[in-house]
């Protein structure tokens, strides 16, 4: 049992088979044999009979008229049967009236009375005794011995065309079913190779091929069916890995920022702070000097510091706010929307004297209107507060045709300014990022563009070749999903100038 | 009495000479033993349902009591009446006439008498069956009773043998009858 258990799947229902043909082929050969054994012998006692009848028939009027020649005669004639052995008649008293022996003296010579009537096999022999009678009444017996030798040639014979039906049919089963078991054993051993594959490659994309549509079929189908859930899983157990790696280094840059936020904030607060301070001690000197004049240049001193933190501190709380509070967002003319923008700057683009220059038909937005307005004044003040010593300022505003996408679309706000060193470019937009401190501003600005940028799914980047070069700034924004309102200004220039 | 004369019949030779009676008894076993293998003809006028079919000994009777069992037995479905006759007699219905030797002077007479009647002939005079009779009960040299059949005169009276009784006859021809 436990060698059946290692057989292949393979092996198997060759031995499954060829067991039950070899079976049936045995059970059907003796089942056959025993019939043509019943057959021959019914046969064999059939016409032994009919052959005593007729002796015993012919021979009446020999037995009745003593003429044992005459009968001697019949019995010779029952010779012609190849199997008789031997055969008699006996007279009604049981006397020996004529016998006939094939090989005389060698042969089994008749029993010196009549056996009873019947028939039978004997050792190697069929024996068969009737009576003789005329008019119903019984005159004599007849008596036959036949060799069984056909019968048992015949048998052999029998025996060894069934040993040899029996060989042949094993071996017709055998290359039958190795021919016909692959349609079990092969999807099943693809599995197995499979099975063993993936486990030893740890590769769930393999897959086992289905041939059949029957269980096994099903069986291919489940098994694929599992790999393809494993492999899903896996990818779905990687992807959250990556995921929660980047989360991972998000958090830590955020951490990272936020340390920087708080040194830089509390950097930031504490020179007004410091100011402050140190205008409060003079102011403190000038009133016990009584200098009326110094008092009020130190006090507007620590006003302006006071104003400069009261600024800091609220364009800090307007960044906190920034996706916390939003605007339902909704459709916008993006030409509106720049208008606006430029119309919040207008002082700083007066007062450097910046021709400003606004592209049509660019394509409408969805987003949170007042946010995106603030947007376009922080990039524009930003321009106009890096424009340097150009003589003929200019900023451009437009949609970046190659850039648009189904995804995103990519507007650009561009001057002629003093450009950034590309190392700065990821850096502008940090906090209190200020490349130059000689420059105005809290540097808050372009984070909090930034910021509203990307809670609306979008993307902020500059581009500049250097110093002097000028810069771009992009972002994008997801397409607003209606069509854009025909805007039939062509690139008309707004121009917003002074002196 | 039937198993003493089957014993007889296969008993060895007899000494006639001695024991006459014993040829007898053996002739008349083989009178009755013949009609179980002889078929008569059914015709109207030869037989006659309202007597019983005989066996007729004609002349001298050399058997005895010891035929007369033949009344008792069947014969193919038949049972014989015993006739002993001086001289023929149709009324008797004679299908078996057992000639004796002592009618040997007036045997000519006696068959053409019978011709065309039906009636089997049987007689142990020598040379019977070569004088137009139909079996002839013949002593060979081994005390053994040998049959002698004339089939022409047997089919001539529409009387049918045997084959198994002629394959231990020995067959004559006529004697000038045809």
């Amino acid at each position: 049992m436990a060698a059946l258990r290692r057989l292949s799947v393979r092996t198997k229902p060759l031995l499954i088979s060829m067991a039950s043909s070899v079976a049936a082929l045995t059970l059907a050969s003796v089942a056959l044999m025993a019939y043509d054994l019943i057959t021959a012998r019914d046969y064999m006692r059939q016409e032994h009979e009919v052959l005593a009848k007729v002796i015993g028939d012919r021979s009446t009027a020999a037995l009745i008229f003593g003429d044992d020649e005459s009968a001697t005669e019949n019995l010779a004639a029952s010779g012609a049967r190849q199997s008789i052995v031997s055969a008699c008649i006996y007279t009604e008293e049981g006397r020996p009236f004529a016998t006939y022996e094939r090989h005389a003296g060698g042969g089994e010579p008749c029993p010196a009375g009549p056996p009873e009537d019947g028939s039978r096999f004997g050792d190697h022999a069929f024996l068969i005794v009737q009576p003789i009678e005329l008019d119903e009444a019984r005159i004599g017996t007849v008596y036959l011995r036949s060799h069984l030798g056909d019968l048992e040639n015949r048998s052999w014979r029998y025996a060894g065309i069934m040993v040899l039906v029996i060989l042949l049919g094993a071996a017709v089963a055998f290359f039958l079913s190795s021919g016909l078991q692959w349609f079990v054993s092969g999807p099943i051993r693809r599995l197995a190779v499979a099975a063993a594959a993936i486990s030893r490659e740890g590769d769930y994309s393999i897959r086992a091929l289905k041939t059949s549509d029957d269980e096994l079929g099903v069986l291919v189908d489940a098994f694929n069916g599992m790999l393809t859930t494993i492999e899903q899983q896996n990818l779905d157990v990687v992807a959250a890995n990556s995921q929660l790696a980047g989360l991972v280094d998000e958090l830590e840059a955020k951490n990272a920022e936020l340390e920087r936020f708080t040194y830089t904030v509390s950097h930031d607060l504490k020179s007004p702070l410091i100011t402050i301070k140190g205008f409060l001690g003079l102011l403190q000197k000038d009133a016990e000097a009584g200098d009326l004049d110094r008092m009020r240049k130190d006090s507007r001193r620590i006003h302006a510091a006071a104003d400069k933190m009261g600024r800091l501190l609220g364009e800090l709380l307007e960044l906190s706010r920034i996706g916390r509070i939003t605007n339902p967002p909704e459709l916008a003319s993006m030409s509106e929307l720049v208008a606006e923008g430029v119309e919040l700057a207008s002082g700083v683009i007066r007062e450097r004297g910046v021709e400003v220059a606004v592209a049509g038909d660019m394509p409408p937005v969805h987003v949170d209107r007042p946010r995106l307005i603030e947007v376009i004044q922080n990039l524009i003040e930003n321009a106009v507060k890096f424009m340097g010593k150009e003589e003929t300022p200019r900023i451009e505003i437009g949609v970046d045709r190659e850039r648009v996408t189904g995804d995103e679309v990519a507007y650009f706000v561009r001057d002629n300014g003093i450009g950034i060193d590309p190392k700065y470019h990821d850096k502008v937009f940090g906090l209190f990022e200020r490349l130059e401190t000689g420059t105005e501003g809290t540097g808050i600005g372009l984070a909090i563009a930034k910021k509203i940028i990307e809670v609306h799914g979008g993307r902020i980047w500059v581009e500049s070749a250097g110093e002097g070069e000028g810069s771009i700034f992009f972002f994008t924004l997801p397409p607003g999903n209606e069509s854009a309102p025909p805007g039939g200004e062509s690139m008309a220039a707004q121009t917003l100038e002074t002196s | 009495m039937f198993l003493l004369l089957s014993a007889l019949l296969a008993a060895t030779p007899l000494s006639l000479a001695e024991e006459p009676s014993r040829e007898y008894v053996l002739k008349a076993a083989y009178v009755y033993r013949i009609t179980q293998f002889v078929a008569w003809p059914a015709e109207e006028g030869i037989v006659r349902e309202e007597t019983p079919p005989g066996v007729c000994i004609l002349g001298e009777d050399p058997f005895g009591q010891t035929i007369d069992y033949i009344e008792e037995k069947q014969s193919r479905g038949r049972r014989f009446s015993l006739f002993r006759l001086e001289t023929l007699d149709s009324s008797k219905n004679c299908r078996v006439l057992f000639i004796s030797a002592s009618e040997k002077g007036s045997l000519d007479e006696i068959l053409s008498d019978l011709d065309g009647r039906g009636t089997l002939t049987i007689s142990d005079l020598k040379g019977f069956a070569r004088a137009g009779g139909m079996i002839g009960l013949v002593v060979n040299r081994q005390g053994k009773v040998d049959l002698e059949v004339n089939l022409a005169a047997a089919e001539k009276a529409g009387i049918q043998i045997s084959a198994k009784l002629l394959e231990l006859s020995r067959i004559i021809e006529d004697k000038g009858r045809g």
